[in-house]
């Protein structure tokens, strides 16, 4: 759960009200996204989130811990309970996708045979198993992303925190990654999600935080008041793209969203899909 | 810390060495410089101090005993300048003995001393100093003593030596001083660089929970071990160097009745004072460069 009471934020240095009496209460399991322009102060409320600033007023509580009070060795502890995804991805460039999702458990202490078992469910997860020894500048933009989120889950975050996934990659990609998103919020994750696409917030349309010169401006269950169309693919295997395919199974949900509510038509797709899949398996066996 | 994450960070700062080679390269260079120019000035130190020692050993006291002091109360006297602190040596000179190399010091003219025996000189004690420094307050002391009738001494050479000594030795430890600090600033400052460019991978750790000591020892361990290579390299090196030196300086010590310092007698204390500089400096150098990049840049959120 994340408690946000009363919170404002002043950097002295330069005398700049970046949050003014914030208050937002999100609790486990839930799916935000939270927008606003540039300067809004979404790096601030994502700072203060990380524990990388403290606030001038006010009090904050993220799963558990007081960070008004944490002491400074436990902020690494508090770390741990969030998955955090860049927009700038930030893999590392010499070390394959394994290695760059098991580095995040390394760096704590992890045993090598635990690292072992989950990095490869993770990649499982986002359809890279295939690309484990692939080195970053061999994978897409899209695919990089999915590898920073497999890193973000890979100690067991119960929150994920999303800073702007989306940024860099193109629509396709971009759905791809928020619907993983969205499937890791179905297992109970909490996510948070901080964009600029309000096409993605009108097609997954869960509860928007809209931030305006450091105050919430607002603050609705879904995404019903945003005025702009869903994101609509012609083609359903443009869609689904290569994550689907490389599951090679139906993933009827996400057809659903992509085709406006039409199911049928979604599953005459997905089944097409998937032969095309079983029928390129059955070759490649 | 977990056994297994200490070996893996260990394995870590060993790969880092040769993912950012260039710029351990930059930093090896650095160190190996330093420790040379450390190594060569404290052999010069070592030569200046071995002809110092041997003009030192020539440096006596000589003490005359009265006539009428018997075997017994010279013996005593032997004794109390044998116990003095800063005594090193007493050797008894006879007056025969002196006598002798009188007549040997006259050569030619050792006639002169004809229809003279050796009761015109009196016993003596030939006491050798070790500290020249103290050499006044010795002789002080000496003068004091039942027996004693008369001291012959230099002070004058006794207190140059001690100054030029004294000289030689702040000389060496400021040059060695200024050069620890210069070198270990640029060391810092070239593991600052690596920082600064692994800096993403500190972002990442510091975004997934890795403790501070998690983040610091792969650099610690990078830091050591480069202070360990440059400090071998600077061996090898300091070595070559001192034995070519040593063809010329070896005609300057002749000249001063000594020899050159053999290398081999002083290696191990030269590696030790290598490793215990370069492993100083090269982990020193990286904690203090890691807290500070800690404290001033290292940001999660806009680190990129």
């Amino acid at each position: 759960m994340i408690k946000f009471e009363g919170v404002s934020k002043v950097y002295e240095d330069t005398n700049t009200k970046a949050l003014s009496d914030f208050n937002i209460e999100i609790e486990t399991g839930e799916f935000v996204f939270i927008v606003g322009s540039s300067g809004a102060g979404k790096s601030t409320l994502l700072k203060l989130m990380m524990r990388e600033e403290v606030p001038s007023s006010g009090t904050i509580s993220i799963n558990g811990f007081d960070l008004n009070n944490i002491k400074k060795k436990k902020i690494p502890h508090f770390r741990r309970t969030l998955g955090i995804v860049f927009q700038d991805f930030r893999l590392i460039p010499n070390m394959n996708v394994y290695d760059n999702v098991a580095y995040a458990m390394r760096v704590i202490g992890a045993r090598e045979n635990a690292i072992r078992k989950r990095v490869p469910y993770l990649l499982g997860l986002v359809g890279l198993n295939s690309k484990a020894r692939s080195k970053p500048n061999q994978l897409s933009g899209g695919e990089q992303q999915r590898v920073a989120l497999a890193r973000a889950l890979a100690n067991n975050a119960n929150t994920i925190i999303a800073d702007e996934p989306t940024g860099n990659v193109d629509p396709q990609m971009s759905f791809e990654i928020v619907d993983l998103l969205n499937h890791i919020n179905a297992d109970g994750t909490t996510v948070i999600m901080v964009t600029h696409d309000l096409h993605l917030v009108k097609t997954f349309n869960h509860r928007v935080i809209t931030i305006k010169n450091g105050v919430i401006e607002s603050d609705c269950p879904d995404a019903s008041h945003i005025d702009v169309e869903p994101y609509k693919f012609e083609n359903p295997e443009e869609a689904v793209g290569s994550y689907f395919l490389e599951e090679g199974g139906e993933d009827l949900d996400y057809l659903v969203q992509n085709y406006a509510g039409d199911v049928e038509a979604a599953a005459a797709e997905a089944d097409a899909i998937a032969d095309v899949v079983d029928v390129e398996g059955a070759d490649e066996e | 810390m977990k056994g297994a994450s200490l070996s893996y960070l260990t394995r870590e700062g060993f790969r880092n060495i040769w993912v950012n080679r260039l710029l351990s390269l930059a930093t090896i260079v650095v160190l190996v410089s330093c420790l040379v120019i450390v190594g060569s000035g404290s052999l010069i130190f070592l030569n200046i101090t071995s002809v110092l020692d041997l003009i030192e050993d020539q440096n006596v006291v000589m003490v005359y005993i009265k006539d009428e002091a018997d075997k017994a109360q010279m013996d005593i006297l032997n004794g109390q300048l044998s116990g003095m602190e800063n005594v090193e040596k007493v050797e008894f000179v006879s007056r025969e003995e002196a006598f002798e190399r009188q007549k040997a010091a006259y050569g030619d003219k050792a006639n002169l001393l004809e229809g003279l025996d050796a009761n015109i000189l009196p016993n003596a004690y030939k006491v050798t100093v070790k500290d020249l420094s103290q050499f006044d307050a010795t002789v002080a002391g000496i003068k004091t003593l039942d027996n004693v009738l008369h001291i012959h001494e230099n002070s004058e050479l006794a207190g140059k030596l001690a100054s030029i000594r004294n000289a030689v030795s702040y000389v060496c430890i400021g040059v060695v001083a200024v050069l620890f600090f210069v070198s270990m600033f640029i060391v810092a400052n070239t593991i600052r660089i690596t920082i600064f460019n692994r800096r993403l991978e500190i972002s990442i750790m510091k975004a997934v929970g890795a403790t501070n000591m998690f983040i610091r020892w792969p650099f610690i361990v990078e830091g050591v071990l480069l202070g360990v290579f440059s400090a071998v390299i600077a061996l090898g090196i300091q070595y070559g160097v001192y034995e070519v030196a040593s063809i010329w300086l070896s005609d300057i010590m002749s000249m001063l009745g000594g020899t050159v310092v053999p290398f081999v007698d002083y290696i191990w204390i030269i590696f030790g004072m290598f490793v215990f500089i370069g492993v100083f400096i090269g982990s020193f150098g990286s904690i203090v460069s890691l807290n500070k990049y800690l404290k001033e840049h290292s940001n999660v959120v806009e680190n990129s």
